[in-house]
């Protein structure tokens, strides 16, 4: 059977999305090949001068780059951020990501809203960075977005699904891939999002702050896989309250206990 | 000129060159002048001037 997450105008067989900050570049690479990844970001930074190494060349062929506008206060700035790195020659995706907030790093959903329809006009397959909200979500979906990305936990926290009944009622009422992002901090936890309906999972601090980054990657690509197989197999229900036998119930050697 | 937030000394030529001659590599950038966006097939075309605004970007490590 064929499982392919559909996001814009491609198809992946792998659902996790890999971020590339906190790597050193080596890393990254190592990182990439362990985790399966197909998907990884990318922040856009003034160049320094110096023949400095070049962060595409430590990421796989065939990896599919997706942009953020990290850095951004509004929707201007994450068009013109967005605009910037697809002159970059990386194809359409963006992931816009507009934050004022310096303590929590919450997204800035009415900007985020706002720059997700200009961006889509355009032409890009745009993935917005959002807190788990159903109105916003369905603002994103009007606008033309790829997919919403959720977060969990605050961004770099690895505190887990803080979230998760809000992520939960993303994905009953929007028709798009919700893609879980930020906050998830261990491989269980992503598993559980993918067993309850995530498209994929985006990490990035679970992986880079793990003892044994590249290992970590290859337990998320793991959890994440079998997240996904739960989802599709169907998980068995939970009883409200009470007991059911799952051997016989009659005695070991005589019938009655 | 202004480069990336910083004053520059003016030198005449191509924003290629200019880029060549201070050690960015054209291969890896984009560059914003004065608000307008050039990819790098445009480089050899752009002709300086003294009061350009530019900010040289580059990708880096990001989530």
């Amino acid at each position: 059977m064929s499982d392919t997450l559909r996001l814009g105008k491609k198809e992946f067989t792998s659902r996790f999305i890999l971020g590339s900050g906190k790597f050193s570049l080596p890393l990254i690479q190592a990182v990439a090949q362990h985790g399966g990844a197909q998907m990884i970001t990318l922040a856009l930074r003034r160049a320094n001068t110096g023949g400095q190494e070049n962060i595409l060349d430590y990421i796989p062929r065939g990896v599919t780059l997706i942009p953020n506008t990290s850095g951004a206060r509004s929707a201007e700035e994450a068009v013109r951020i967005a605009r910037l790195a697809r002159a970059l020659g990386c194809g359409d995706f963006v992931k816009i990501e507009i934050m004022r907030d310096a303590k929590y790093l919450l997204p800035e959903n009415a900007e985020t809203v706002k720059a997700t329809e200009i961006l889509a006009a355009e032409g890009f397959d745009v993935l917005p960075y959002i807190s788990p909200d159903l109105p916003v979500a369905r603002a994103l979906l009007r606008a033309g977005a790829a997919a919403v990305m959720p977060l969990a936990a605050p961004i770099g926290s690895n505190k887990g699904l803080i979230t998760r009944d809000f992520i939960q009622i993303l994905i009953s009422e929007i028709p798009l891939p919700v893609i879980v992002d930020a906050g998830i901090g261990r491989p269980s936890q992503a598993c559980e999002a993918m067993e309850f309906g995530a498209a994929a999972i985006m990490a990035n601090t679970a992986v880079a702050t793990a003892a044994d980054p590249a290992a970590m990657a290859h337990a998320f690509a793991l959890a994440i896989e079998a997240g996904r197989r739960a989802y599709l197999a169907g998980l068995g229900r939970v009883l409200p309250q009470g007991a059911e036998a799952s051997s016989p119930l009659t005695g070991f050697l005589e019938d009655g206990a | 000129m202004h480069v990336n937030g910083k004053e520059v000394a003016f030198s005449s030529g191509t924003l290629l060159t200019f880029l060549e001659q201070n050690g960015y590599n054209p291969a890896h950038v984009v560059v914003e002048r004065n608000g307008d966006i050039f990819a790098r097939e445009q480089f050899a075309a752009v002709a300086l001037a003294p009061e350009d605004d530019l900010n040289i970007l580059h990708f880096m490590g990001g989530g």
